[in-house]
């Protein structure tokens, strides 16, 4: 069995005899069976022979120079990028931070305020009474004076990283 | 006697750039450079565009060099990001053209630029190696007249010589299909080219 490729390039070997009679024999089943080379003629042959010998058209000298040029280019700004997406880190971490500190806070304020319920005379978790001027007080507006610190503490960083960014941006 | 190291293969190529190697990228663009731009140019019909698409099929092919698999021969894959970026190229030009108030005359219907191709000029034997000039000019522009359809598959299988199957794989078509295709778009140009006999 031979392909249309092989039958396609010798075809004019087996037109004119000179191949062997077991490839005559091959090409000839070929003819037969494939439909496509059924209609492959002399003239195809002849036709494609020209086509195969047109002139291959090179890029010009200069192109690999250019090709490394633009490939360097690519290069460099791709580590541009990696660098700019390195720089938004701190800002990200600085909110996260905020935020982070924001909830911690919130959190013993909650955790002050229940504790500040169960000392309450009546309502110990030991059934001893407790007098109220036992417990300390809690100053809650020092509380929030610290919440107000350490939101003010992260917006200031995340300033202070926007203003990096705008400088090292070179904007 | 020296023996000269065996041609490494398309796939043994690709394989190494995977690995990091520069210099398999560099015998790539030595390799391919060639053919494609002939294939990309003879889609396009123009110099300078086919070899900004050539640049940028080897650039495709350094970006996304990862993420070749050897479940289709190299080349195919190569031909095939080529082969895109020329049929997107046409589109353009088409919608360019659709937009544009300054349409001349000289480009045929099916989009592209009907300036003749120049061949190089060889020197020597003048009188014999003119009139195949003047043959092949003739086959080439009858080519470049053929529906895009028509054309594509005679420059992968009579110019650039890949097998129906390669064909097949990068134009993403059936076997019989392109086949077909072949022989009918032989068939225009043996019907046209018929004053050469």
């Amino acid at each position: 069995m031979i392909t249309c490729e092989r039958f396609e390039k010798g075809f004019e070997a087996w037109q004119s005899g000179k191949l062997n009679p077991e490839e005559a024999e091959l090409f000839r089943r070929h003819v037969i069976e494939c439909a496509h080379c059924r209609v492959f003629t002399p003239a195809a042959y002849r036709l494609r022979e020209l086509t195969v010998s047109l002139p291959q058209v090179e890029p010009s000298p200069g192109f690999t120079y250019r090709l490394s040029n633009r490939l360097n280019e690519l290069s460099t700004r791709d580590i541009k990028t990696t660098r700019a997406s390195v720089r938004l880190l701190p800002r990200w971490a600085a909110l996260g931070a905020g935020l982070a500190s924001g909830l911690a806070v919130g959190l013993i304020i909650i955790l002050s305020l229940n504790s500040d319920d169960m000392s309450k005379p009546g309502i110990s978790m030991t059934g001893t009474p407790v007098a109220s001027h036992e417990t300390a007080p809690i100053n809650l507006v020092d509380t929030t004076k610290d919440i107000e610190d350490s939101l003010e503490a992260a917006e200031q960083l995340y300033d202070l990283d926007r203003k990096f960014q705008v400088v090292s941006d070179g904007k | 006697m020296d023996v000269l190291p065996a041609k490494k293969t398309d796939e043994e190529l690709i394989h190494e750039l995977q690995e990091g190697r520069k210099e398999a990228f560099d015998e790539i663009v030595d390799r391919f450079s060639g053919p494609l731009n002939n294939f990309i140019y003879r889609i396009v019909g123009d110099g300078v565009t086919s070899q900004d698409l050539l640049q940028e099929t080897f650039i495709r092919l350094w970006t996304n060099r990862h993420s070749y698999r050897e479940i289709a021969k190299f080349s195919t894959w190569l031909y095939t990001v080529a082969g895109n970026l020329a049929k997107s190229e046409l589109r353009r030009k088409k919608v360019r053209r659709f937009f544009s108030l300054s349409v001349s005359g000289e480009r045929s219907l099916d989009g592209e630029d009907d300036r003749t191709l120049e061949l190089p000029d060889e020197d020597a034997d003048p009188e014999g190696d003119y009139e195949r000039r003047q043959i092949l000019k003739r086959v080439e522009e009858e080519v470049k007249k053929l529906p895009f359809l028509f054309r594509e598959v005679i420059i992968l299988r009579d110019l650039q010589e890949l097998s129906y199957e390669e064909i097949s794989t990068i134009l993403k078509i059936p076997l019989g299909t392109v086949k077909s295709r072949v022989n009918r778009a032989r068939l225009r140009l043996q019907i046209k080219l018929m004053d050469l006999r």
